[in-house]
C-alpha cells in the first residue's frame, strides 16, 4: 500500500461508525474493504465493551431495587443466626432458598453473615432472607453505630425533608418493604444519581422522586382496580 | 409496552426470582444491549432506558419467565424502539426491517416472533463475544501495554487521535499508526478465540 492508502487507512480506523465511515469505506476497493471491515468490526466491539453497565454504587436503578449494599442497612448476623434457629431453616437450606430466588450465594456465603460483619448484603438480599426465615426485615438490619459521614450535603438536605419522609413511607407502603428498606433505596438512588454525574438541586431531586413513587402507585392501583 | 407482553408466554420454575437479583444477574446484558443501540442516538440515554424498563416491571411483575436474561434484553430492545417511534427518531442502522410490528399490532405473524426471538438472541451472543473482548483486551495489554491503552482510549471511549496523542506527548499521526497496528493484532486475537468479524 502507498503512503496515502495509509494514511487513509489510519483515518478509516479512527472513525466511529457512521454515514462519515461509510464515505471514507468506498474509497476502497473491494478487496481492500474485505480487509478493513474485520478490523473496523474489531475496533466497534472495543467500544462495546468500553459501554456495559456502571458500577453498581453508580448505578440509580440499582439503587431503586436495593442491591447497592447500604452502610446504614447492615445484616445483623446475631439476629440472623437467631432467627435461623428460631425458623429451623439450616444455613444450606436459606443458600438454597436464595438462590432458587435468583440470589447468587452459597452455604459459606451464610455461614460468613452469622458470624461476621456482612456490609456486603444489600437490602434487597436482607428483604428475601427476612422472608425465608419468617421474620421482619427490620429485626434483621443492625444500624451502625457510627452515621455515615461521607453522605453529600445535598442528599441530607432532601433526607431532612417532610416531603421525603412521605415518599419513604408510601415507596415502603407500595414496595412492600420497611420504612428502613425504602429510605436506604431512595437515599441509593438519590447517590447513584449525584455519582452519574448529575447534580440536581433538592427540589429537583424530590420531584424525581415524587415522580418515581407516583408511577409505582399507579401500577399498583390500577393492579387493585383490576 | 409493558415487558410481559414484550416476551412469548412460557413455562416458568415454581420460585418466582426476585426483581433484584435477576436485574443484578443480567444487567451487564441489558446495559450492553441499550449502548449498542442507543450508540448513534444522543437524545436518548442507556439508563434511562433500564430505569423505565425496571420501573414498569416493578409495576406489574411478570407472571412467568423462563429465561430473564431474553426477557429482559428483549424489553430493553422494544424499550429503545418505543422511544424511537414516540420521538420520530431515525436510527442510522435499524436494527429490524421498516415493517416492524408495533404495539398492538394484530398482524405479528410467526415469522416476525421468530426474528425477533432471533433478534434477542443475536443481542445475548453479542454480550458473550463483549465478554471475549474483555479477555483479548488484557492479552494485548501483555504484549503491548501502549498499543492497548490507545486501542482503549480511541475505540473504546472515542478520544481522538489528536486527545490522546497530546496526553502522550507523540504526534497524532505516531496514534493513528499505533492504533492500526493495535486493532491488527486486536482481530488476530479475537479470531485466534474464534470471534467471528
Amino acid at each position: 500500500m502507498s503512503e496515502e492508502t495509509d494514511r487513509l487507512v489510519e483515518q478509516l480506523l479512527e472513525e466511529p461508525p457512521g454515514p462519515q465511515r461509510e464515505q471514507m469505506l468506498a474509497r476502497f476497493d473491494d478487496d481492500q474493504r474485505e480487509k478493513l471491515l474485520p478490523l473496523l468490526a474489531a475496533g466497534d466491539l472495543v467500544w462495546e465493551a468500553a459501554h456495559s453497565a456502571p458500577p453498581l454504587e453508580d448505578d440509580p436503578v440499582a439503587a431503586l431495587l436495593g442491591v447497592v449494599p447500604d452502610p446504614n442497612v447492615q445484616l445483623d448476623g446475631k439476629a440472623l443466626f437467631r432467627a435461623c434457629q428460631a425458623s429451623r431453616v439450616k444455613p444450606t437450606a436459606l443458600a438454597a432458598r436464595l438462590i432458587a430466588r435468583g440470589w447468587k450465594v452459597d452455604a459459606s456465603d451464610v455461614f460468613r453473615w452469622q458470624t461476621r460483619a456482612a456490609p456486603d448484603v444489600p437490602p434487597a438480599l436482607i428483604k428475601a432472607i427476612a422472608e425465608e426465615v419468617r421474620i421482619d426485615s427490620g429485626r434483621l438490619v443492625s444500624r451502625p453505630q457510627q452515621p455515615r459521614t461521607n453522605l453529600l450535603g445535598l442528599t441530607k438536605e432532601v433526607s431532612a425533608t417532610q416531603l421525603f419522609r412521605d415518599l419513604v413511607q408510601r415507596f415502603a407502603k407500595v414496595q412492600r418493604i420497611s420504612v428502613e428498606m425504602a429510605e436506604s433505596a431512595l437515599r441509593q438512588r438519590m447517590l447513584a444519581t449525584v455519582h452519574r454525574g448529575d447534580m440536581p438541586d433538592a427540589e429537583q431531586m424530590l420531584a424525581s422522586l415524587e415522580s418515581l413513587v407516583d408511577t409505582l402507585e399507579g401500577g399498583q392501583e390500577s393492579d387493585e382496580d383490576a | 409496552m409493558e415487558p410481559q407482553q414484550e416476551v412469548s408466554a412460557a413455562a416458568t420454575s415454581t420460585v418466582p426470582q426476585d426483581i433484584g437479583a435477576v436485574f443484578l444477574k443480567h444487567r451487564d446484558a441489558m446495559y450492553g444491549v441499550a449502548h449498542a443501540m442507543l450508540r448513534t442516538d444522543r437524545h436518548h440515554r442507556a439508563e434511562d432506558v433500564i430505569s423505565e424498563v425496571m420501573v414498569s416491571i416493578l409495576k406489574n411483575p411478570p407472571g412467568s419467565v423462563r429465561n430473564w436474561e431474553s426477557f429482559l434484553v428483549r424489553a430493553v430492545q422494544n424499550k429503545v424502539r418505543d422511544l424511537w417511534r414516540s420521538s420520530g427518531y431515525r436510527h442510522e442502522q435499524p436494527v429490524l426491517a421498516e415493517g416492524s410490528p408495533i404495539e398492538g399490532d394484530p398482524l405479528v405473524g410467526d415469522h416476525v416472533e421468530d426474528d425477533l426471538a432471533l433478534e434477542v438472541i443475536e443481542a445475548i451472543d453479542r454480550q458473550q463475544t463483549v465478554q471475549k473482548v474483555r479477555e483479548v483486551m488484557a492479552e494485548l495489554d501483555a504484549w503491548d501495554p501502549q498499543a492497548a491503552y490507545v486501542l482503549w482510549q480511541c475505540k473504546g471511549l472515542e478520544r481522538t487521535s489528536q486527545q490522546v496523542a497530546d496526553e502522550l506527548e507523540v504526534s497524532s499521526s505516531r496514534v493513528r499508526q499505533i492504533l492500526s497496528k493495535a486493532l491488527t493484532r486486536f482481530r488476530s486475537l479475537l479470531e485466534a478465540k474464534e470471534v467471528k468479524l
